[in-house]
């Protein structure tokens, strides 16, 4: 036996036994023996039971069923889709509405986006008809609102432009709302609303008041627009009344009849004549009378 | 444009030569293996930090929190084209786990077994292997991209297989998402306590790993003062005389 024969025997007597090392007293095999004997473990997968995750955190609403999640992704059956929202339906609706619609559509649409890339992956574009049909009804929704919008703003800026054609159109707008019937007069209300906001800047909704920007001339304007508008019919309903109330004295007495319906606004009117309270104000007096008025209503409502 | 001379030819070919010693292969305390003295003599924390790269779920083993080309090479030895020989690129291994040992026999004898266990993964059992995974349609290993989760999961799944297989008790995991560890029925309670590294920043990943071996390495020194002050009172009750 050579000598290199003899080492590589002893080499392999010594792997062959076990190696055992001694920690803190103890002796231990440190060491895997064999790796052709050793038994490979499956791989151990992730699992969320870990950890909570708590039901109102924002990413969930990246998921259509929020915090109740099973699955990433949807199928086509439990997808509640519809047709998409007209144009009509959509001018009805107030800027509120249309809002609050937006960002509805806006969530329905990532939560699409999401669930397309977890189907088809993240470097593919959308290859899923259905999915597609679904956003394309949305990003419909999308363009309509849009375009209503802009139809609005479009209106009001009209509105601006029409300089001695606006108190024609008002004049024939009050024309038509002192003859209207109870049926129409509702939906003339309606409209007497949009004018309001569209010849005066006066907002639709108390909330969105501006009391330094939105209370100017127009403002004052406006509110004896709408007060004569609304007495007018009033007289032509009740000829009786005319003679014993007599004419609207400036701001003070106009005022009501924007805040209030046209039963109360003729009442408070009443209350205040009562009282000698109902006197015309400077002209200086006007808007700071309007301001601190408009806000304690304001205030009141929201109590 | 004029010859040029033979010792600008000479002085050209010495500077490739010079530029190829400066190539920087990673960092330089993670090169070769470390025993238990070079551990100690580092000023190292008895711990095996697990990396784990982002584009292809391949988990690299390293004794000290940084790592080197040489343990690339070292510990993915049969590449293919379903498991490459990843990139040493520092963007993308994260850390994954700190296992943090009871002392320096066990964190070298973990090293070596993870080691161990990856060859005979690749090279030694590799049907086996292969027999574990998850596939596709295809018959291949289940990916996304390049990503292929199941080399993370067989890391974790050999991280509890060295620790039951040497019994190293006293040994704490921290991991970086908790998610990774599944569930408890594959770690014995007795000998492991898992818990979460604090959340930081990619850029400051090496600052973390830093405090951590700090921490641990106070925590080690304080368990050996404890142990010596023991081993110094018990020597000192045998050296008392007995009274009869």
């Amino acid at each position: 036996m050579s000598i290199r024969t003899s080492s590589r025997l002893f080499s392999s007597t010594i792997s062959r036994s076990k190696p055992v090392s001694i920690v803190n007293g103890k002796s231990k095999p440190l060491k895997f023996t064999d790796l052709k004997t050793i038994k490979l473990r499956e791989p151990i997968i992730p699992t969320k039971k870990n950890f909570d995750v708590s039901s109102e955190h924002p990413l969930w609403q990246f998921f259509a069923n929020g915090s109740n999640t099973t699955e990433s992704t949807r199928s086509f059956n439990d997808m509640s889709h519809g047709r998409e929202w007209s144009l009509a339906e959509l001018r009805r609706k107030s800027f509120e509405d249309l809002h609050k619609l937006w960002y509805i559509v806006l969530k329905e649409r990532n939560v699409l986006a999401r669930e397309a890339v977890a189907v088809n992956g993240p470097y593919e574009r959308s290859r899923n008809a259905q999915f597609d049909a679904v956003d394309q009804k949305l990003l419909n929704t999308h363009k309509r609102i849009k375009e209503v919008l802009l139809e609005r703003q479009v209106a009001y800026e009209r509105v601006q432009t029409l300089g001695d054609k606006q108190q024609e159109y008002l004049n024939d707008f009050a024309e038509r709302y002192i003859n209207s019937s109870n049926d129409d007069i509702s939906l003339f209300n309606e409209k007497l609303v949009r004018l309001q906001y569209a010849f005066f800047g006066i907002q639709p909704s108390l909330d969105d008041y501006d009391l330094k920007e939105d209370i100017n001339v127009k403002f004052v304007e406006g509110i004896n627009y709408i007060a004569n508008l609304k007495i007018s019919r009033y007289f032509k309903q009740n000829p009786e009344a005319k003679e014993s109330f007599g004419e609207l004295n400036g701001v003070k007495e106009e005022l009501p009849f924007l805040l209030y319906d046209i039963d109360t606004a003729i009442q408070q009117v009443k209350d205040l004549r009562a009282s000698n309270e109902s006197i015309k104000l400077d002209k200086i007096d006007v808007l700071p009378y309007l301001k601190s008025t408009i806000s304690t209503f304001i205030e009141n409502e929201q109590q | 444009m004029p010859p040029k001379l033979s010792s600008e030819k000479r002085m050209r070919k010495f500077l490739i030569e010079h530029l190829k010693t400066r190539r920087i292969f990673g960092a330089r305390i993670a090169e070769g293996e470390k025993t238990v003295k070079e551990l100690a003599r580092l000023n190292m924390a008895p711990q095996v930090f697990l990396f784990k790269n982002l584009f292809s779920g391949q988990v690299l083993y390293s004794q000290v929190p940084a790592y080197h080309q040489q343990q690339i090479d070292e510990q993915f030895l049969r590449p293919n084209w379903q498991n490459r020989k990843p990139s040493r690129r520092n963007d993308y291994w994260r850390i994954m786990c700190v296992a943090t040992f009871d002392n320096y026999e066990y964190a070298v004898a973990a090293y070596k077994g993870l080691v161990d266990l990856r060859k005979t993964r690749d090279v030694v059992q590799k049907d086996v292997a292969q027999s574990l995974r998850r596939k596709n349609d295809d018959g291949n290993i289940w990916f996304q991209g390049q990503y292929r989760p199941t080399y993370t999961q067989e890391a974790v799944a050999d991280l509890a297989h060295v620790i039951d297989e040497f019994e190293l008790e006293n040994t704490k995991l921290t991991w970086e998402n908790e998610w990774r560890r599944g569930e408890d029925k594959f770690w014995r309670n007795d000998l492991i306590e898992h818990d979460t590294l604090p959340p930081f920043n990619a850029k400051l990943q090496t600052a973390m790993l830093d405090e951590l071996r700090i921490k641990a390495l106070e925590e080690f020194g304080k368990l050996r003062e404890q142990e010596e002050s023991k081993n110094t009172e018990q020597i000192q009750q045998s050296e008392q005389p007995v009274i009869a």
